[in-house]
């Protein structure tokens, strides 16, 4: 087995080193996170000059094609290197669906957006109030009338709604009973008539509006469809593993960057006389940090590898996303137990690391959704 | 022992002269044009006739042939951006290398400059027969510039460089001498944005200081002219107090400090390895510390 | 026009530690490309974008820079190509040494307008080998050059010196040597790491040069400073309290 990172690799993130520290201004990102809920643009589009948020995008569409184990370490490294949680690492995953089933008139609109913005165009509208896990439920439709197209329905915890174009929308087709034959994707402007947002108030990822989308009776053209109607389902699944870990992975950067704040606190801060780290109670934190760490990593990275050697990743993908999702989470709880108070406050980053790192036991599936998942099929390996 | 000395500046040319005496009894030195003619500079002075439109660097080649001829065992040229060039060139038509920013000259002519960012000290020495060194008197053991003053004219060797100079600009002066500030305040990335440097300045002045800084916020940002960025690269100094807000510490720029007789540092993370270097420090958050010190010591 | 741009591999200083008896430990120093030979490369760039043209990188040194990685991240930085001559013979070379090599190497290109060098090597800094380079090649040669332009095939260039800026016409082929603010060196991209392997990359030694130059300077010791004692007078937090006991603290002085 080869743990070591290839030249290309290793240059990609000295580089990336290069641009955090050039361009990185935790000071602004505060701004943005605590104050003006806003999109950190300025650092993104000089990730964007550089071709990062591109990473993994086919060369015929402008990208650079690496391999899933790369993009998982990209997006990793880009949070370590940060402390923060910066979704464009994974814009190839978060446009594939576009650039294999769009026209391409939507392939163009998609990839003017990410050259200009840095992110896609795009909010995804799938939860609705009575359809959280159980994703099948949704009851958004879409309805022909006179050669057009009318979205009725209601669209709940919509990530970057008020600052996308478009709402990339999920209707269900309430006749077909297959629920996987019976959703349908539409690119819906989010400045069409009888679109109405209201804003929820998340706790951490402030610098992404979260909201209530409302659709009465939108009108589209037919050329408003993605891909094939009533495939809806089986497009958006294209990539869900890969997704979770490329999710995670911003969790797993998170901790790391939080471990090595404290590792090196604790060999500074000093209370009864001694530095923190010479207490065994704080060595045994450290310790076992550093184990979850190495368990993350290997994880991720293994399965990101699987994907790539054409493993199937169905099993893998879940514990994965389950376990980084709650060790992340304990890595960084455990940080800002060893910081004390001042880690608590807004002063540190630890405390807005824990507030982004714990949305990832709920989104791209559960903790408990994972089990689902994974414990079925893991026991069907046994049958 | 003999050492010629070259200056572009008329005071360093002065200084050198004398100091040079420390290292060698026979003090020759080379000037372009009439200025220093008459002053007592040193033994001989050389001296090249101003020659119509040329460049300072055209002089190269008779300064060359000059010492080439001449022979002394030191050269001490000025440190001038300049004469960076000059030195360059005269060593390379002479077969050996200049020993530059020469922090420190033992008597036997081995000299001490800074290496690998400031993080350590070479001791270095010619092995040919002729010993260049570009240097400031600065560094070097004070004596008053004396000598006969034995003109000798020297032809001037037309140079084959077709490098013509179109205009010269003076700069923008700069007020700010930060060499010669006894106090210095320094800033680094800690510093949000350029509205915020009206806030340093206030402090600065409460102080008497000038304002300096590390070399992003110079090279990158900007913000303040490169002739105050402190560093390897950049000025070096010796001020009697140094005053480091929101800078890390880093030794590329440390080194162009650790002369400062005290060091006070205001950083709001412990672990800036400034710390180490500082005689006072706070950990905590520029944004209040620096305007209570504005406060406290304006009045 | 084809550029040439100098660059120096060096230990990255970041990685250099001091041993207790002051000597500088390079054993976990890697090799890196000296940091303000960066800027040399991107002006190079950026000239051959405007005026069309080629770019190769030179470099000369110990057998060590014959590095594969090495190779990619100068070659990523938008060279066409690179031309490295690396040999025990060459390590720790003096500027008149470099000087000599560099002129070896370039008596293997065919056809060059212009050779760029760096403000400084990031470990000596002594600023001297894009000098004598110009010296020794018989061509002009001019330091401290924050601004190119082509002009009817010559090089305009704004020189910025302490107090004055001049604007120099230099005729080509020539040495200049660029300041550390003309530019801001890119990122470079996975796109241009992973064309870098592509790109073509010759590696001569000291013996397919006609190169001789013995040193001209001895080196009789490298050692970090001692530290200056300092009080290290520090105080935690910020609060009023904490903020009054510094003032106090550096009244002292101020």
């Amino acid at each position: 087995m080869d743990f070591g990172l290839s030249e290309e690799q290793e240059l990609l993130f000295e580089n990336l080193a290069d641009l955090v520290e050039r361009e990185w201004d935790e000071e602004a990102y505060n701004d943005c996170y605590y104050n003006k809920h806003c999109y950190p643009r300025d650092f993104i589009m000089k990730l964007q000059e550089a071709g990062f948020t591109m990473l993994g995008v086919p060369e015929e569409f402008g990208g650079t094609p690496v391999d899933t184990v790369t993009m998982v370490m990209f997006a990793k490294e880009l949070a370590r290197m940060t402390g923060a949680s910066l979704p464009c690492a994974s814009n190839a995953i978060s446009i594939d669906d576009i650039l294999s089933f769009g026209s391409p008139e939507q392939q163009r609109i998609v990839l003017d957006y990410v050259a200009q913005n840095g992110s896609a165009p795009f909010a995804l509208g799938f939860s609705e109030p009575q359809a959280g896990s159980d994703s099948s439920g949704i009851l958004t439709t879409a309805t022909r009338k006179d050669g057009k197209v009318y979205i009725s329905g209601h669209k709940t915890m919509v990530t970057d709604a008020d600052t996308s174009p478009y709402l990339l929308c999920i209707t269900k087709n309430l006749e077909e009973p297959v629920a996987f034959k019976a959703m349908s994707m539409w690119l819906v402007p989010m400045d069409a008539p009888g679109v109405r947002l209201e804003p929820l108030h998340k706790i951490g990822l402030r610098t992404s509006g979260f909201h209530e989308v409302y659709l009465e009776n939108v009108e589209l053209p037919e050329s408003s469809l993605l891909g094939v109607e009533g495939a809806g389902f089986m497009q958006l699944m294209k990539n869900f593993e890969i997704e979770r870990l490329m999710l995670v992975a911003i969790g797993v950067g998170m901790a790391e960057a939080a471990f090595e704040e404290v590792a090196r606190y604790a060999n500074y801060r000093e209370q009864f006389g001694k530095p923190l780290g010479q207490f065994q109670l704080i060595q045994e934190k450290i310790t076992d940090m550093a184990i979850k760490l190495e368990n993350m990593k290997n994880i991720i990275f293994k399965t990101a590898w699987e994907k790539d050697n054409g493993r199937s990743v169905q099993i893998g993908s879940a514990l994965a996303k389950r376990y980084c999702a709650m060790a992340s989470f304990e890595v960084l709880d455990e940080a800002m137990q060893i910081m004390g108070g001042m880690g608590y406050t807004e002063e540190s980053r630890i405390s807005r690391m824990w507030l982004d790192a714990r949305h990832l036991r709920i989104a791209g599936g559960t903790d408990e959704i994972m089990v689902h998942i994974a414990g079925r099929a893991i026991l069907k390996n046994y049958k | 022992m003999k050492a010629f000395i070259y200056a572009e500046t008329a005071p360093q040319m002065s200084a050198l002269c004398g100091c040079a005496r420390a290292y060698a009894d026979a003090v020759e030195a080379v000037a372009i044009g009439d200025e220093l003619k008459d002053a007592a500079l040193a033994d001989k002075v050389f001296h090249i006739a101003t020659q119509a439109g040329v460049m300072v660097e055209d002089y190269t080649e008779t300064i060359a042939d000059l010492i080439a001829n001449e022979q002394p065992d030191f050269v001490f040229i000025e440190t001038t951006r300049r004469n960076k060039l000059i030195a360059g060139r005269i060593a390379a038509l002479l077969g050996t290398s200049v020993m530059t920013d020469v922090i420190e000259l033992a008597e036997n002519g081995t000299a001490k400059h800074l290496v690998y960012g400031g993080a350590a000290t070479r001791t270095e020495k010619a092995t040919g027969p002729v010993a260049i060194y570009l240097l400031g008197s600065d560094v070097l053991p004070n004596h008053d510039a004396q000598g006969a003053n034995e003109i000798v004219e020297v032809p001037f060797i037309t140079p084959v460089s077709q490098v013509k100079c179109r205009s010269v600009a003076k700069k923008e002066k700069s007020a700010v001498n930060l060499s010669a500030s006894q106090t210095v305040v320094g800033i680094g990335r800690g510093i949000a944005k350029e509205d915020d440097l009206v806030m340093i300045r206030a402090f600065a002045d409460a102080i008497e200081g000038e304002v300096g800084c590390t070399r992003p916020i110079a090279e990158e940002e900007k913000w303040l002219p490169r002739e105050v960025y402190i560093g390897v690269s950049g000025v070096m100094l010796a001020p009697e107090v140094y005053v480091a807000i929101g800078l890390s510490g880093q030794v590329q720029h440390t080194v162009g400090i650790n002369r400062a007789k005290t060091i006070i540092a205001i950083n709001k993370e412990a672990s800036a390895p400034i710390f180490k270097q500082a005689d006072y420090g706070i950990v905590g958050d520029l944004y209040k510390v620096i305007p209570a010190l504005t406060e406290a010591f304006g009045k | 026009m084809n550029v040439v741009a100098c660059v120096k591999v060096v230990p990255d200083d970041q990685d250099l530690t001091v041993s207790p008896d002051y000597t500088l430990d390079f054993d976990r120093a890697r090799p890196s490309i000296s940091t303000y030979d960066l800027n040399a490369v991107e002006e190079g760039v950026r000239l051959v974008e405007d005026n069309g043209g080629s770019l190769k990188v030179l470099t000369v040194g110990d057998s060590s820079i014959d590095d594969s990685k090495l190779k990619k991240n100068i070659l990523s930085r938008g060279a066409d190509d690179l031309l490295m001559v690396a040999d025990e013979d060459m390590k720790a070379m003096d500027a008149h040494q470099t000087a000599c090599a560099l002129k070896a190497a370039l008596a293997k290109i065919d056809s060059y307008d212009l050779i760029l060098c760096g403000d400084g090597s990031a470990d000596l800094y002594a600023q001297q080998v894009g000098a004598q380079l110009g010296q020794l090649l018989g061509i002009p040669v001019i330091n401290c050059v924050s601004k190119i332009t082509v002009e009817n095939g010559a090089v305009i260039a704004e020189r910025t010196l302490e107090h004055e800026v001049e604007i120099l016409e230099i005729p080509m082929p020539a040495v200049i040597s660029v300041t550390s603010d003309i530019n801001l060196p890119r990122i470079a991209g996975m796109k241009q790491i992973l064309a870098a392997g592509k790109k073509p990359a010759v590696v001569l030694r000291a013996t397919d040069l006609e190169y001789a130059a013995l040193a001209t300077i001895e080196v009789l010791e490298t050692l970090a400073p001692k530290e200056t004692d300092r009080k290290h007078i520090i105080i935690e937090g910020d609060s009023d309290e904490a903020i009054a006991a510094f003032i106090a603290n550096v009244a002292k002085v101020i």
